[in-house]
């Protein structure tokens, strides 16, 4: 009895057939996975817009547009914003790689 | 291939469901003593809990993740349907496989499977249908490796005894 119930016990289980359950399942997880990053961008945008809204930025806007063309005519800021450029463009090529 | 899927690749991901598939919703379908659909809405939480934790598999066999993960979704199920509260054993469902395809001894041990706690029915279809090792089970079911090895002897007990009874 010991030997048939060890013979029984280790018969591997019957097979599933997959019948697309595989795809639909893959489906499924790749809309989840783009559901929620949709549904991130739409909250991020939503905070972006009632800080807009609600901060009080009508009144710095006035100072940054006057700052804006000293801003652009900094040597070091556009330096700092050509090496930002540099890293992003480089690090999109080597994770290419 | 479940390293490649770690990083991201969803391609290597739907290459391990189609490869696990079959034994996961196995596994399943003998803790739910046969309900197939039961079974299969278990196996697609499962597989959905590991993509959106792909990046925490670390040791270990990714089947045996897999089925720590399922275990754990069954016990959360089983609870929330006290699914082990049914008096005596079920006949298999009509849409088991085994229903169609199994021999006599085949459905017997289903049947005798069905009448044993959720542990031990989980520690004896680990440890010998799908080959795992006394630690590689322990480990899927998150117990101590003396627990485990207590409920395969009491399940192995319990499956003798009633198998012998039905036989007489």
């Amino acid at each position: 009895m010991s030997d048939e119930l060890d013979r029984l016990l280790g018969q591997p289980l019957p097979p599933v057939a997959d019948d697309g359950f595989s795809a639909r399942l893959m489906r499924h997880a790749l809309w989840e996975r783009r559901f929620h990053a949709g549904l991130l961008a739409a909250l991020g945008a939503a905070c972006l817009f009632l800080a807009f809204a609600l901060a009080p930025l009508r009144h710095a806007s006035t100072d940054i547009a006057v700052l804006l063309p000293q801003i652009a005519g900094s040597a070091a800021v556009n330096m700092a914003a050509a090496i930002l450029v540099l890293i992003f463009l480089l690090e999109r090529q080597f994770s290419r790689l | 291939m479940a390293l490649l899927a770690a990083e991201g690749d969803t391609a290597a991901f739907g290459a391990l469901v189609r490869l696990h598939q079959s034994k996961l919703r196995g596994f399943l379908l003998r803790m739910t003593k046969g309900n197939g659909a039961l079974a299969d809405d278990l196996a697609q939480e499962t597989f959905l809990e590991a993509f959106r934790k792909i990046e925490q598999y670390g040791t270990g066999t990714f089947f045996g993740w897999l089925c720590a993960i399922a275990y754990s979704r069954y016990l959360m199920e089983a609870r929330k349907r006290k699914l082990e509260s049914l008096e005596g054993a079920p006949d298999l469902a009509e849409d088991a496989p085994e229903a169609h395809t199994a021999s006599a001894a085949r459905i017997d041990l289903e049947r005798a499977m069905a009448r044993l706690a959720p542990q031990q029915r989980a520690a004896l279809t680990l440890c010998y249908a799908l080959g795992f090792s006394n630690e590689e089970a322990a480990a899927a079911m998150k117990i101590p490796l003396g627990t485990l090895k207590s409920h395969v002897n009491r399940g192995r007990g319990q499956l003798a005894g009633l198998l012998a009874a039905w036989k007489s």
